[in-house]
């Protein structure tokens, strides 16, 4: 099958879609589907080969974090290009309602267009207020697939309609056998992953639980893995502590499966906006017991508690209780661990990358149309000569059929 | 009339002509949007009954669930006869559905069946693809109708000679022993 996916966001930023599509592209190329992908970035050297650049992007504030994307006349002409060129079968969107080479390719196709949602949070107030003008743009995608159910919520408040459910995934095979870092003991060492300067990821109610731990644990160490300003964390903790905070900045994702495998536990303190979880996944994958805040999501994942402990949200006493006893209670981990693989392997892309071809397999067309450019019955066609009825054309068009 | 409201109302009736071409545009690609979500999930039922009738053939499995499955399979619809099933006959998939969550329910174990791997994997794959082309299908329908009932459209007749989408209903679980295949 010939594949094209859209990326809103920047390439170069890691991101949760980002991460996605990159998963979801390689599992599709080892099965032997023809996959591209454009997406814009500011690094062109840095696009794998299966990616086509749609240009550089401009940072906006969105969904709590800065969303890098496109969205000017180049964009426009990049992604027309791009979908004729490209002959798909299947056209897949990420994130279709953001104004990005998403909604452009939505708005210029006709065809088999699947579209994934991934966001779960209320969007801003103007974005909310424009639906209605999407909502014919939106109508042209034929199967709509949430990451998980907040998402399924948040897009049918926004659009109505349904969506089907198809998680995230994790490639357990990059993680499974990650080396671990050497200079750290996988007996005393906490971990925390996510931006540093970003509230919703919760670094800061694991820093106010900590000193609690420190104290029965001395000579254990907590390592913060994240883009972040390193003086700011460090002016909120105690000086004496200061000896067992490591800090590694921003790391690949190599590198990060590294970190994961040389932790005791895996914190995940985050205070809310999570659609999915997928670090969690990833944690569970390298076989490193995660604890987790009590979100949605993450209850999901964990499923109650049966994969992973889980403590209130935003509740540092709590965290620093749970964090001593499982440090101490190394039965508890070793089974953690067990069930935690387990579970990563129920959400492997293998198996999830299935499921996204059947969604494929499901709207490709009867009569084996595939996607291409057409403005027919919109505005812009009726305006331009892209749409004007060509009597040759009609013939095989289904507006007559 | 002064020349000047002459000019607003042409200019107002031409921008009205255009929303109306717009909205019977949109309404259009919504019929078309439903008749193909028809189409595949009549291919996918096909599908799924065409693979049905390989697992009926297994022999290690409960002889009564198969016995139930074949006469469920022969019953159900197939893409020729697509077109002559009316609404109400969509139930008919239910037993299928039902029969296969029997055949494969919790305590099923793929492992114990190594020479049918394939095929009970396909099985499953074939389960999902009807749910979600059944999906695709009443979200297509439900919209389109959401759209045909607006007064503009309705008053204008924007639909030309479109039928009313139906909703189609009938049990598309995947059975739970296939979850995670």
């Amino acid at each position: 099958m010939r594949i094209g996916i859209v990326c809103p966001y920047d390439w170069s930023v890691p991101g949760g879609v980002k991460q996605h599509i990159q998963d979801l592209s390689e599992s599709l190329l080892e099965l032997g589907h023809y996959v591209n992908v454009l997406t814009p970035t500011s690094d062109e050297s840095a696009l794998p080969s299966y990616a086509t650049n749609a240009g550089s992007t401009i940072a906006l504030p969105y969904n709590g974090s800065i969303a890098r994307i496109k969205f000017d006349p180049a964009a426009f002409t990049r992604t027309r290009n791009w979908l004729r060129q490209g002959q798909f079968d299947i056209l897949h969107l990420h994130e279709p309602n953001s104004p990005s080479p998403s909604i452009i390719a939505a708005w210029s196709a006709r065809g088999p267009i699947v579209g994934t949602h991934h966001s779960s949070n209320e969007s801003m107030y103007a974005v909310r207020n424009m639906q209605f003008l999407l909502q014919p743009m939106m109508e042209k995608v034929i199967a709509r697939i949430a990451v998980s159910e907040e998402a399924k919520k948040t897009m049918i408040d926004h659009y109505g309609g349904d969506a089907i459910v198809i998680p995230n995934g994790v490639r357990v095979k990059n993680f499974k056998d990650a080396k671990p870092l050497p200079d750290f003991d996988k007996q005393k060492t906490v971990l925390f992953v996510g931006r540093l300067d970003e509230p919703r990821k919760g670094v800061q109610v694991l820093l106010n639980a900590m000193p609690k731990v420190f104290d029965q644990f001395p000579d254990l160490k907590l390592l913060l893995v994240g883009p972040g300003e390193v003086k700011d964390i460090l002016k909120q903790v105690n000086i004496k502590y200061h000896s067992q905070i490591e800090f590694k900045g921003f790391v690949s994702s190599d590198a990060k499966a590294s970190c994961f495998a040389s932790a005791t536990i895996y914190v995940a303190p985050n205070l809310g906006g999570e659609s999915f979880g997928i670090v969690l996944l990833e944690a569970m994958a390298t076989g490193t017991p995660v604890l987790a805040s009590d979100l949605p999501a993450f209850k999901r994942v964990l499923d109650d508690g049966n994969y992973g402990q889980l403590f209130n949200t935003n509740d540092s006493d709590q965290l620093a209780s749970s964090l001593i006893e499982l440090l101490k209670d190394k039965n508890r981990r070793e089974l953690l661990t067990q069930a935690g693989i387990d579970r990563a392997n129920q959400f492997d892309w293998t198996l999830i990358v299935r499921q996204i071809l059947d969604v494929y397999e499901s709207v490709k067309s009867v009569e084996g149309r595939n996607v291409r450019e057409d403005f027919r019955g919109q505005l812009y066609g009726r305006l331009t000569k892209t749409g004007r009825l060509d009597r040759r054309r009609v013939k095989d068009s289904f507006l007559t059929e | 009339m002064q020349i000047s409201s002459w000019i607003v109302l042409v200019i107002g009736l031409i921008l009205f002509a255009i929303y109306l071409s717009n909205v019977a545009g949109r309404l259009d690609r919504l019929h078309l949007k439903v008749e193909n979500a028809r189409n595949a999930l009549g291919r996918q039922l096909a599908l799924r009954s065409a693979i049905c009738s390989d697992i009926a053939g297994i022999e290690k499995l409960d002889s009564n669930l198969r016995n139930r499955l074949s006469n469920a399979i022969h019953a159900s619809i197939s893409e020729e006869s697509l077109e002559v099933h009316t609404v109400n006959e969509w139930f008919i998939e239910s037993e299928v559905t039902k029969t296969l969550c029997e055949l494969f329910d919790k305590t099923f174990d793929i492992s114990k069946y190594p020479e049918h791997k394939n095929l009970i994997q396909e099985t499953a794959g074939a389960t999902r693809r009807v749910q979600y082309a059944l999906t695709f299908y009443n979200d297509a329908a439900k919209n389109a109708i959401k759209v045909r009932r607006r007064w503009i459209v309705r008053t204008f007749r924007l639909f030309g000679r479109a039928s009313m989408p139906v909703v189609i209903d009938f049990d598309d679980q995947i059975p739970q022993g296939l979850e995670y295949c």
